[in-house]
Order: C-alpha cells, then sequence, then structure tokens
C-alpha cells in the first residue's frame, strides 16, 4: 500500500493537476496535486496513486557526495595509519 | 531527458565501500548499539538486500511501528466489518488491509460472507468506482502522513459525489513514535527515519527526537546504498558524541518537507488521540475530518458502533512486541509454522511492509 515507487512523467494535463507516470514499462494516472512546476522527463515518488515529492537532479549530485564523502573519508583515515 | 541516475544507489561496489567504512567505524563503538527504523519499506529493503549480514555484530538493526496496517487497530476493522455486513454499503480498501485480521473476521472473510468490498490502489481509483454506484461508498483510508495527504487532496480540490466517504485511520508517524519513547516502551541509541513519511513531514519534526532522547536520527532512502549511509552517519555521529537530525536522502526529502501536503493535510484533517494496535491509544496521533469535511465522515453518517471486547492480537502473537523492535519474528512460536501469508493470524504478517511478511518472503526462519 505505501510502497513508494520511483517514476518517470510521461504526460501531463488538466494545467498541471492529472497525468501520466512510467516505471519499468508500465505507465499509470498520477495525480500532481502536492508538486509544482513539473515537466516531462522529471522523477517524481509515487504513492498510493498521488506524486508526493519531485527527485532533484542537484540534490541527488548532493546524495552521491554525500557517499564519496564517507569514503573519501574513510581512504584518508586509511592513508593516516599506514 | 533527466540525467538522474538512481542505480548507483545499488553498485555492489558502493556497497561494498560503504560497509567496510561500517565496519571501520564500528569497532571504535564503545558498546553494540540498536538502530531503530520506523517505516516498513526500509524492513523490506533491509530484508531483500541482506543488508543485516554486512553489519557488524555491534550493531543491530530493528524495525519500529513503521506500518500502517500492521498498527490500525481490530475495534475500527471490527466496526466497519459489522456496518458493511449490516448495511447496504461498499467499502474500498487497499489490498493490503484485505487479510488482516480483526477480532473475529478478515475484510477478505467478510467478503466471502457477502460484503461489498472492493481493493483500490488510490483514493483517485474509489472516486471513481463510487461514482458508478448506487450505494454509499466508504473508503477505509488507512496510512501514515504519505496517504493522509492524497486523501486530504482528493477531498479538498476533486468533484466528490455525494456518495462517497472516509472512514479515516490515518495516523501520525513522528507523534505516536514520540510518544512510545516518553513512556519509554521502545528504545534505542539511534533513528533511521522514514524515507517517504519524512518527505511530507520534513525533518525539522525530529529535531526533538535528536535533542530531547540524544538519539542520532537520520532519513534514509529504499536502495542498499542508502540505508548504509545512515547507518554509516549514525556512527560516526555516536563516536564523535553526537546527536543531530541528518538528511542521507537529500534526492528526496527536503528539509521542511511537502508544504503543499502539509497545507492539504492541515485543511483538511485535525491530529487527535488515535488506537494503535496492541500499543493503545495515542495522543494526537490520529488524523480525523474537520467540521468542513464532516460531510466526508463515515464516523458520523452511519451508525458506527463500537465494543470493548475487540482483540488486537491472538493469544500467542507477538506483534505488538515486534512492532517495537523488543522481538524478531523468530521469537514467535507461530511464525511461519501456524502464521503464514496464507493465513496470518497477526496483522505483521499481512502487508508487504510488515516485519514477520518481509522475514517470511526472505527466507529468514
Ligand atoms: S507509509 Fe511511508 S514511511 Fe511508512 S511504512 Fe509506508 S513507505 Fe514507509
Ligand atoms: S508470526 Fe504471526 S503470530 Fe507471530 S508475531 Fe508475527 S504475525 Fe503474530
Amino acid at each position: 500500500m505505501c510502497l513508494g515507487i520511483a517514476m518517470k512523467v510521461v504526460e501531463i494535463y488538466d494545467g498541471g493537476l492529472n497525468g501520466v507516470v512510467e516505471a519499468g514499462g508500465v505507465k499509470r494516472h498520477c495525480f500532481f496535486h502536492m508538486i509544482d512546476n513539473l515537466k516531462v522527463g522529471d522523477y517524481v515518488i509515487v504513492h498510493a496513486g498521488c506524486a508526493i515529492e519531485k527527485i532533484e537532479e542537484k540534490e541527488a549530485q548532493e546524495n552521491l557526495k554525500l557517499i564519496e564523502q564517507c569514503l573519501l573519508g574513510d581512504q584518508t583515515s586509511e592513508q593516516d595509519k599506514t | 531527458m533527466s540525467k538522474i541516475k538512481l542505480d548507483v544507489y545499488n553498485d555492489p561496489e558502493i556497497v561494498r565501500k560503504l560497509s567496510n567504512f561500517i565496519k571501520k567505524e564500528a569497532a571504535k563503538l564503545e558498546k553494540p548499539i540498536r538502530i531503530m527504523h520506523i517505516c516498513g519499506t526500509h524492513e523490506n529493503s533491509i530484508v531483500r538486500f541482506g543488508l543485516r549480514d554486512l553489519l557488524p555484530k555491534n550493531i543491530t538493526v530493528i524495525a519500529g511501528p513503521g506500518c500502517p496496517v500492521c498498527v490500525t487497530s481490530s475495534r475500527d476493522i471490527d466496526a466497519i466489518i459489522e456496518l458493511t455486513l449490516k448495511e447496504d454499503i461498499k467499502l474500498l480498501t487497499f489490498g493490503d488491509m484485505l487479510k488482516v485480521p480483526g477480532s473475529r473476521l478478515s475484510f477478505f472473510r467478510a467478503k466471502s460472507m457477502g460484503a461489498d468490498i472492493e481493493m483500490i490502489y488510490s483514493i483517485f481509483d474509489g472516486i471513481e468506482i463510487a461514482k458508478k454506484s448506487s450505494k454509499p461508498c466508504i473508503f477505509f483510508a488507512c496510512g501514515f502522513e504519505t496517504t493522509a495527504a492524497p486523501t486530504a487532496a482528493a477531498l479538498r480540490d476533486l468533484d466528490i459525489p455525494n456518495n462517497f466517504y472516509i472512514y479515516s485511520v490515518h495516523k501520525y508517524t513522528p507523534n505516536g513514535v514520540y510518544a512510545l519513547l516518553k513512556s519509554g516502551k521502545i528504545s534505542m541509541d539511534a533513528l533511521i527515519l522514514p524515507g517517504h513519511a519524512s518527505t511530507i513531514s520534513g525533518l525539522k519534526t525530529y529535531e526533538r527526537f535528536a535533542e530531547g532522547f540524544g538519539l542520532p536520527s537520520v532519513a534514509a532512502g529504499f536502495e542498499a546504498a542508502d540505508i548504509l549511509l545512515a547507518i554509516a552517519l549514525i556512527v560516526k555521529q555516536i563516536n564523535n558524541r553526537e546527536a543531530k537530525v541528518e538528511n542521507a536522502y537529500n534526492r528526496v526529502i527536503e528539509y521542511e518537507g511537502n508544504k503543499k501536503a502539509q497545507k492539504a493535510i492541515d485543511e483538511v484533517f485535525y491530529l487527535t488521540s488515535s488506537i494503535w494496535r496492541g500499543l493503545g491509544e495515542i495522543e494526537n496521533s490520529g488524523y480525523e475530518l474537520k467540521d468542513e469535511y464532516k460531510r466526508f465522515d463515515a464516523k458520523e453518517e452511519f451508525n458506527i458502533t463500537y465494543t470493548d471486547d475487540y482483540i488486537e492480537h491472538q493469544k500467542g502473537c507477538k506483534c505488538n512486541e515486534i512492532i517495537l523492535g523488543n522481538l524478531t519474528p523468530k521469537d514467535c512460536p507461530l511464525f511461519g509454522k501456524r502464521c503464514t501469508p496464507y493465513d496470518p493470524i497477526g496483522p505483521c504478517m499481512v502487508s508487504d511492509e510488515g516485519t514477520c511478511k518481509n522475514w517470511y518472503d526472505g527466507g529468514l526462519f
């Protein structure tokens, strides 16, 4: 029921209120009441037929950076030891 | 076309590196730690990716009250089944509620006894069904803030037919978990914050967990690397003697949450006390319709009666201890024997977010 799935926006209509999203070749109707300025091609988290958040490209990079930082910190501490 | 690469979060190389990092950091821990997540979907990912096997012995990850299906009280299930059997109405429900046992019956059993119960994927489907039906249609509105928000937005923004009602058992996770912490019913050394529920509420509300209880609290997504990253940040905080809220899921969660969703919820619902299955009544943890939206309230429209003799858990079922993280499914003598997803005895064996169901599906006997 409450599994959120990342899906791509493939169609938007009704002035941005509704549209179609797609993941793994499956298309389904989705409501966009809670997201502003959505564009075709954006990724959203879909929850019970409703997009609850947009996946932001900028933040996705930061997310990766956070992982890298963790791992780089890891390497430096290793070097410290040697 | 978007360039967002979502698969890196499952890259085996990154997963291996993160797990090595955690092992190294964990070696500095002064005592073993227990990290609780409060999201059923996290348990699903943890079992699916076998993440517990990647963690050192001194880190235990436990599942908390993270599944809305598991915490829906038998009292509410019984009352709505009774109504559906008695009156000429149609009940609309999410699929994972169907097999959840009430005191005597599940929706599924009631359906076989003639109750008109239909499974829906979203409230939007439910509204369409009501438009075509001549009967009153009641949507059993179950779920945390992630589902409460779509319910609220639909009631506020859509054309709703006169025969459509909701029976709200929506719950607000942060207040529920906060109350449990305060009561001492649950304890842990750190929290993994729910990925999707937090997109709605934001992370600010969890500052009271970090500050009030000294709990490092880190929000995580649902891929292997997401969860390991959160654990890595938690162990780092503990070693640095810190307790703060951090976001390991920036690509989705904003610190302030989704303002539009919060507004929809605030306009339609207010928070009041609510019964959590096996945990009892918790103040300010349940969403009820505000006066302006009372006309959708099945609790007002129909003569719903409650009895005190409802049974939350059958004899032997340990769900109430499992959702508090005090026991694991393996501690339940019925697990995988008398209790399976095909014939569940407790609610935790039903939904895909239930801990027992996840452990059963993952073959963790
Ligand atoms: S409602 Fe959201 S946070 Fe809660 S279990 Fe489901 S996916 Fe996780
Ligand atoms: S295995 Fe079944 S009976 Fe045991 S705790 Fe889980 S749901 Fe309850």
